[in-house]
């Protein structure tokens, strides 16, 4: 079985999680604060490890049919109790004394993740978000707000692939331009044509695509972007405290997604680069996208699910930048009573305009 | 008492004076000219009477003269200029720009010739001369003209109902409320689907513009290259120095501006 680890404090014994304020390991008993990189000598002891989490895994990919054997059983090393995790889940919390855990053997080797950036923001930011969120929206239900229960909330670390790219990309467009001028009773149209060329190429860095497939990719895109100014390199030591996914989405199936955006921001950019047409037709296009190395970096995102009426609804939030996300429903009668106003404040416009200055 | 019969004496005297000219200004107005002259005799001592009264309440009404006149030969001179001249030699308009309407029908030669002047211009079009003529031309075809002549009369007076004294579109309050319910239906669904769009902010992003690289875009060929150039053209309507909406318009000896035309019939 692989090991979980627990970080205790030197000091007290308590177990210590990342402090998102303070951006160190905090214990939340004597509250002495670690740096993480002091942490790091417990990390190399891993990595030594290797043999042993390689042989691991192993047999989740020879034994697909049998799944329950890709289920670990563990145990808290605060109060043994059985902690069962599946193949995906790097860290997590006893659901007995509600320690943190780290799975270290899902990060270790080939697995471990190139990047990791912190939580900036903690759980009452969180919370503080999902309020004004539901704020100020004239169509959301009046009760949402009064009855949802937050139902679950929870800091995850997201595992993503993040892609660079150059492109070489050649483009030709048909151009035409046209005049129009009147001589006696006639009126002429001259329409000119051209061929419009544009080639060269464009650099991508750092194009992140979801790796779980656990978790929705809109939602995922959608509290995008992320600053990897602040990435550090990883330590599980960040993940204690949190909820950690491994990758279950490898880097070959990622990449279409990624490739589909890069082609997509590079027509925008050569098509842009086409002025003074009246009409402006793609004819030929082709686009080379050569992808350097993929890294894996873990980001983090607080989930949270609100149920209303027997329905989830899930949040995100992006727990660096504090872009917050989450569909909510829409109140008909609200909905319609709106228009009503809507459509009373036009006609009365309207009439008004067409009474005195058209007919 | 003496400044009281004083008082009345002058107020007497005032309406003396102004009752006349009030008189005489009505009179000068509604013209001593008759509105209905049929030179051509095809209508009957009564006929002629109940045109001439109903051409006369309508040129009241309307604040511009209703004329008909029919001819049996124009010492062939061309119609539309004959009408425009009679228009003008007797004094018929009404207003500073001398609006109204004047019908001739000249049998010798089978001819219809339609006369406008001032507002009667804009309100009576090319297309709405062709269609008040096509409404009375069964009935004068084929001889009845008392009919057709009211039926023409009554269409004058239709359409000049939805223009007021200065030739002005009066507002219709019924068109307008059904275009502006039509309208305001329409562009309700505008600002309540931005405040729907409010509650949806799960969406995949489309490009990945915020990843590229910093002046890493090059242009290695950009080139235009002309191709080849075509020329078409079509040919205008032939608009005359017209004013709004199509009324084709001639000089009158007296230089009065008129609009209409003139037709067989």
């Amino acid at each position: 079985m692989a090991q979980i680890i627990e970080y205790k404090c030197p000091c007290c014994g308590g177990i210590i999680e990342f402090d998102s304020d303070t951006q160190k390991m905090k214990c939340p008993y004597c509250d002495t604060t670690f740096d993480p990189s002091a942490l790091m000598e417990l990390d190399e002891a891993l990595n030594q490890q290797q043999p042993d989490s390689a042989q691991w895994e192993i047999p989740q990919e020879q034994f697909d049919a049998s799944e329950t054997e890709s289920m670990g059983v563990y145990h808290c090393q605060s109060c043994s109790g059985e902690i069962i995790a599946d193949a995906n889940t790097g860290a997590t919390h006893c659901p007995f004394c509600g320690n943190p855990v780290v799975l270290t053997g899902r990060f270790s080797g080939a697995l471990k993740p190139d990047l990791v950036i912190p939580f900036q923001l903690n759980k009452e930011d969180a919370k503080a978000a999902l309020k004004r969120h539901m704020s100020g929206k004239k169509l959301l239900p009046r009760l949402f707000s009064k009855e949802s229960h937050l139902d679950e909330i929870k800091g995850l670390y997201v595992p993503f692939w993040l892609f660079d790219a150059d492109v070489d990309a050649s483009f030709s467009f048909r151009g035409t331009k046209k005049r129009i001028w009147r001589t006696g009773d006639r009126e002429y149209t001259e329409t000119t044509h051209f061929l419009l060329q544009r080639s060269g190429g464009i650099g991508f860095d750092n194009v992140p695509v979801d790796g779980s497939s656990r978790l929705d990719d809109a939602m995922m895109e959608a509290i995008e972007p992320f600053d990897l100014g602040a990435a550090v390199p990883f330590q599980t030591a960040y993940l204690s405290g949190f909820y950690a996914d491994r990758y279950d989405v490898d880097a070959k199936k990622s990449i279409d997604r990624a490739n589909e955006r890069i082609q997509n921001s590079t027509t925008q950019a050569f098509t842009s680069t086409v002025h003074g047409y009246d009409s402006v037709v793609p004819e030929h296009t082709s686009v080379h996208i050569r992808n350097g190395k993929a890294k894996y970096a873990m980001f983090p995102v607080w989930l949270l699910t609100t149920s209303y009426q027997g329905k989830l609804y899930h949040f995100a939030m992006n727990g660096q930048s504090g872009k917050f996300v989450g569909d909510m429903p829409v109140d008909k009668r609200l909905y319609w009573k709106w228009y009503g106003i809507y459509a009373a404040i036009c006609t009365a416009v309207s009439w008004l305009l067409l009474y005195f200055f058209f007919l | 008492m003496k400044r009281l019969q004083l008082i009345l004496l002058s107020l007497a005297l005032l309406l003396g004076i102004c009752l006349p000219l009030c008189v005489k200004v009505a009179a000068s107005d509604a013209g001593t000219h008759r509105f209905v002259i049929d030179n051509a005799k095809l209508l009957t001592q009564n006929q002629a009477e109940q045109l001439e009264r109903s051409a006369e309440e309508i040129s009241r009404c309307q604040h511009c003269d209703v004329v008909i006149l029919t001819a049996d030969g124009i010492d062939g001179r061309n119609p539309t200029s004959y009408a425009d001249d009679y228009f003008d030699r007797n004094d018929y308009g009404q207003g500073s720009d001398r609006s109204g309407i004047l019908l001739l029908l000249e049998l010798s030669e089978g001819v219809r010739s339609i006369s406008t002047c001032g507002f009667c211009i804009d309100v009576f079009p090319d297309s709405e001369i062709e269609a008040l003529w096509s409404r009375c031309s069964a009935e004068i075809q084929n001889g009845r003209y008392a009919e057709g002549l009211q039926i023409y009369l009554q269409s004058v007076d239709r359409m000049l109902s939805n223009y007021d004294a200065s030739g002005n579109r009066k507002p219709n309050p019924v068109r307008s409320s059904v275009f502006a319910l039509g309208i305001g239906l329409l562009l309700g669904f505008a600002p309540v689907s931005a405040l729907k769009s409010q509650l949806k902010s799960v969406r995949s992003n489309y490009s990945a513009t915020d990843y590229v690289r910093a002046e890493s875009m090059h242009l290695d060929v950009k080139r235009d290259s002309f191709l080849y150039s075509n020329t078409s053209y079509r040919v205008l309507e032939s608009q005359r120095s017209a004013p709004s909406s199509g009324s084709s318009t001639h000089v009158s000896s007296s230089g009065v501006t008129h609009g209409g035309g003139s037709a067989k019939f």
